[in-house]
């Protein structure tokens, strides 16, 4: 090839990709494939130039991803390591941290745009809550205006379940304003994942829903109502809320509903109406079609995004979803990731709360569900409404709310066996509400389903979700006994070892459950002189005995056994591994471990062994478990061994990645491996066990890392 | 990461090209012209090398979470230090520092699924080859390419700013598109 004709070709190169950034730009919609087809002898050049183009593409928008987030970062305070700090905006030269009036005394949060300090007023002498933006370098217009209208918002509303805002200013180009402090930490660090009993979670709500009545009645929608703006005063906290479980045993329940703190109107404060937007004002504030809010509690039409469809029946919504974790101690969707809770938000029902708790109250239910609709026009169409409706509850008077479709025909299914609301225990009510929902879908409804199959998909995969979080639910009230002694035993060393064999025979005693107990320590932990101390707790026929777990009788040394030294190792909970007990035959045992830390180090472990009653129980009911046509389930555990499996061939710890069977093609071997990656989803093949084309329907089990798996023929 | 001094450093200078094109891409285009993002960059660098002994990360993706840390806290010292010598600069809107509060980023979770973080950080590596590669082109093609695929203007848009033919900027940017290939192949 000559020199010329090399120059030639790189003309037409550089002209031919001219041509292609030209018609991208002007918006056609060019195939890199079918333009290297007008070009066969330059094929090889252009495919390598959009080869590249594609990667540059990829990478520079990953870039601008992270370039996009750095300023997130920075407010959000998540931090690899202590970040050194470039000057602090509030500390003046003489290094006093007072700004004008006040003196700040500790930083308390961080928000979307600003911090927040607990200061000292010094010509009132009050302690206040000082919300600042950050150094105006770094705020744009659209937050200070945000952030006055916050403001305005805000100091216009005086009630006294809304924080209330004393001063709104401005000082070295910082806005600031002042707000009342409220000492008694927020709804979600109280809650903690543990639910109230109802009726004070009714209260609880009712005021709420007073207090944004109000707001609504002055023009101010809230939302963003989620726990974390609520605050709650420290008389609660004084009194203590009334909890339904202390140590997970069902027989705490009954005791704990009675006493409730009153006035509860005395005690929550709703807070950070940064998001407030006044109903008479058409400010375009809010770009349009821009997300905000927190997704586990964002209504459906937040979610989606559109700005108009915000109304007063959008905090209704945001009312329902925090009256929905007071019932059961988790938010209405809760997923992996903030796009999969979107998802769910947007396409699926919460779980029914029933469901989550047997002993939850229907009228109960069918307010919390009534806020929790998609569609705004069903929810109530006021927070006056939704008070009054919790009133009549509380007043023991029919209320008003009828509930929904769905849930209507499965209650209805249960009234008829009365025996389950009444004789039966809790355990058996659950499981007859799983079978009944089974039943239904096994029925008629699965008839006429089976018509839709994508109706038939997202049911099941419905009912595969409530399953999984029903074991969840389970779980983590399981693991409250070793996780609550291990917490006290990292604050008080003071135990002598027969305080210490009561406390854990009384925890046995309490959940049934529990098999055994085991506390183990670090050398001198327990007591300055002890080097070894294992103390176990257990109950052979049904009799409470303690014992010491040390050489030469326990072998070998307990800190050799995984039980402490993965935890040691990991200084986490962790689950054990399903494991046979010698003596149990085929029962699956398994033991939740929990770190005792104390100064900030590893000192002992807290260790249950979960087995007989619990999982017979459990792997009982999900034997029974009969999802669509002839469907069985069951359960993995974090490396794939089958945990419960109406096989017993497969009962025995078997892991799924090698049993032969599950390998055998590639369907199943697709399957395996999003079991592995705990995918929530479904999967079509030949059941081994049966070998009928089936369908496997799974979802993970959070907190413990497993999957349930439901599987129903085609 | 590395415990002895003398790879941090190097560990940290291969960050250099990653953090400059991160705090230029911070930046307006008036204001990149008044600040030189490669001396935040050093003292960024600096700074991190004197308190090396504070991060606690052990992975590639926690270094480069570290860094940017500390640049965005120099970025906006530099900004506010700037905004002092000149008050009217706040008409410019210079600031292009997105602190966005984290329910604001959904809208870029729904609007492309590149945007999981877990998928940024397996990216990282790459990041900042390609970074320090662009830094390697020759200054025309370096231009053309950044101007086109990091900042999105249009080839007419490039022409008028470096007053050159159509054909001639699609040539850049394919030679150095091509040259970048090579860079990014080659062992450093």
């Amino acid at each position: 090839m000559s020199a010329e004709s090399f120059a030639d070709r790189e003309r037409r190169l550089d002209a031919a990709v001219l041509a292609f950034l030209k018609a991208s730009e002007n918006g056609e919609s060019v195939n890199p494939q079918s333009w290297t087809d007008r070009y066969p002898d330059l094929r090889d050049e252009l495919s390598g130039f959009f080869n590249d183009q594609k990667r540059l593409d990829r990478l520079a928008g990953l870039l601008k991803l992270v370039a996009d987030e750095m300023g997130g970062a920075v407010n959000s305070g998540a931090t690899v390591g202590w970040v050194p700090q470039a000057a602090d905006p509030l500390t003046s030269p003489d290094g006093a941290r007072v700004l004008g009036d006040y003196e700040i005394l500790e930083e308390i949060g961080k928000g979307g745009m600003g911090r927040v300090y607990k200061a000292r007023q010094r010509s009132l002498k009050r302690i206040v809550a000082l919300k600042m933006v950050l150094a105006g370098a770094h705020a744009r217009p659209e937050e200070l205006q945000r952030f006055r209208s916050e403001a305005e918002a805000v100091a216009r509303l005086q009630h006294p379940n809304i924080v209330q805002i004393f001063e709104v200013g401005e000082l070295d180009g910082m806005p600031f304003f002042s707000l009342e402090y409220v000492d008694g930490g927020s709804l979600a660090s109280q809650l903690n994942g543990m639910p109230v009993p109802a009726r004070a979670a009714a209260e609880l709500t009712r005021t709420m829903a007073e207090a944004i009545d109000f707001a609504h009645r002055h023009g101010i929608i809230h939302r963003d109502l989620k726990p974390a703006n609520v605050l709650l005063t420290a008389q609660l906290d004084a009194q203590g809320l009334a909890r339904k479980r202390t140590l997970g045993g069902s027989s705490m329940r009954s005791a704990a509903t009675a006493s409730l703190p009153r006035p509860v109107g005395a005690v929550v404060k709703i807070t950070d109406f940064g998001l407030a937007k006044r109903l008479d004002e058409e400010s375009g504030q809010t770009k349009s079609g821009t997300v905000m809010g927190t997704p586990s509690y964002m209504a459906p039409e937040q979610a989606a995004g559109d700005r108009h469809q915000v109304s007063v029946r959008t905090d209704v919504y945001g009312l329902g979803a925090i009256f929905y974790e007071l019932l059961t101690g988790r938010p209405p969707f809760r997923a992996a990731t903030p796009w999969e809770t979107v998802n769910q938000v947007l396409k699926q029902e919460a779980p029914s709360p029933r469901l989550l708790d047997g002993s939850i109250d229907r009228d109960v239910e069918t307010i919390c569900l009534k806020c929790l609709q998609k569609e705004p026009h069903r929810r109530y169409e006021s927070a006056l409404a939704l008070a009054d409706d919790l009133r009549l509850y509380l007043e023991g008077k029919p209320i008003l709310a009828r509930p929904v479709p769905g849930v209507v025909k499965f209650w209805r299914m249960c009234r008829r066996h009365p025996a389950v609301s009444g004789s039966l225990g809790f355990a058996l009510a659950a499981l007859l509400v799983l079978l009944t929902t089974a039943a239904l879908f096994n029925g008629r409804l699965h008839r006429e389903l089976t018509q839709n199959e994508s109706i038939n998909r997202e049911l099941q995969m419905s009912l595969t979700r409530q399953v999984a979080d029903r074991i969840d639910s389970d779980l983590r009230q399981l693991t409250r006994a070793p996780t609550l002694m291990a917490a006290t035993l990292s604050r008080r060393a003071d135990w002598s070892d027969a305080q210490l064999t009561e406390w854990m025979s009384d925890v046995l005693r309490q959940d049934e459950r529990v098999f055994g107990l085991a506390v183990a320590m670090e050398p001198g932990q327990f007591d300055a002189g002890r080097e070894d101390f294992a103390q176990y707790v257990y109950r052979p026929e049904g009799r409470v005995r303690a014992k010491k777990l040390l050489l030469p009788d326990y072998k070998p040394h307990y800190r050799e056994h995984p039980w402490y030294a993965a935890v040691k190792e990991r200084q986490k909970a962790l689950w054990s591994e399903p494991f046979f007990d010698q003596e149990g035959g085929d029962i699956p045992m398994i033991t939740y471990s929990a770190p005792i830390m104390r100064g900030g180090r590893f000192a002992g472990v807290v260790t249950a062994d979960l087995s007989l009653a619990y999982f017979e129980g459990m792997r009982k009911w999900l034997d029974e478990v009969r999802m669509g046509k002839n469907g069985y389930a069951f359960v993995l555990s974090p490396t794939g061994t089958f945990i419960s499996h109406p096989d017993p061939e497969l009962r025995t710890p078997k892991k799924i990645a090698e049993s032969p069977v599950f390998q055998r093609d590639a369907a199943l071997r697709s399957l395996t491996r999003r079991l592995a990656e705990r995918e929530t989803g479904f999967e079509r093949a030949v059941d081994p066990s049966t070998d009928k084309a089936s369908v496997f329907y799974f979802a993970p089990i959070l907190s413990a890392e497993w999957s349930f798996v439901a599987v129903s023929e085609e | 990461m590395a415990n002895n001094t003398e790879e941090f450093r190097k560990e940290l200078g291969r960050h250099r090209e990653y953090l400059i094109l991160l705090a230029e891409m911070k930046l307006s285009p008036a204001l990149r012209a008044k600040i030189s993002s490669s001396d935040v960059v050093q003292e960024t660098l600096l700074q991190a090398h004197r308190h090396l002994e504070q991060f606690r990360g052990t992975t590639e993706a926690e270094l480069a979470a570290w860094l940017r840390q500390i640049l965005v806290r120099h970025l906006i010292d530099t900004l506010r230090k700037f905004r002092g010598q000149s008050r009217d600069i706040g008409r410019e809107r210079p600031l292009e520092l997105e602190a966005e509060a984290s329910s604001q980023k959904l809208d870029r979770w729904l609007a492309t699924e590149e945007s999981s973080p877990s998928r940024v950080v397996s990216h990282q590596e790459e990041l900042v080859e390609v970074a320090s590669a662009l830094a390697h082109l020759p200054e025309d093609q370096r231009q053309i390419v950044d101007l086109k695929h990091l900042q999105g203007w249009s080839v007419g848009e490039i022409c008028r700013h470096v007053g050159k033919s159509e054909a001639a900027v699609a040539g850049l940017l394919r030679r150095g598109l091509k040259r970048l290939r090579e860079l990014l192949k080659a062992p450093q």
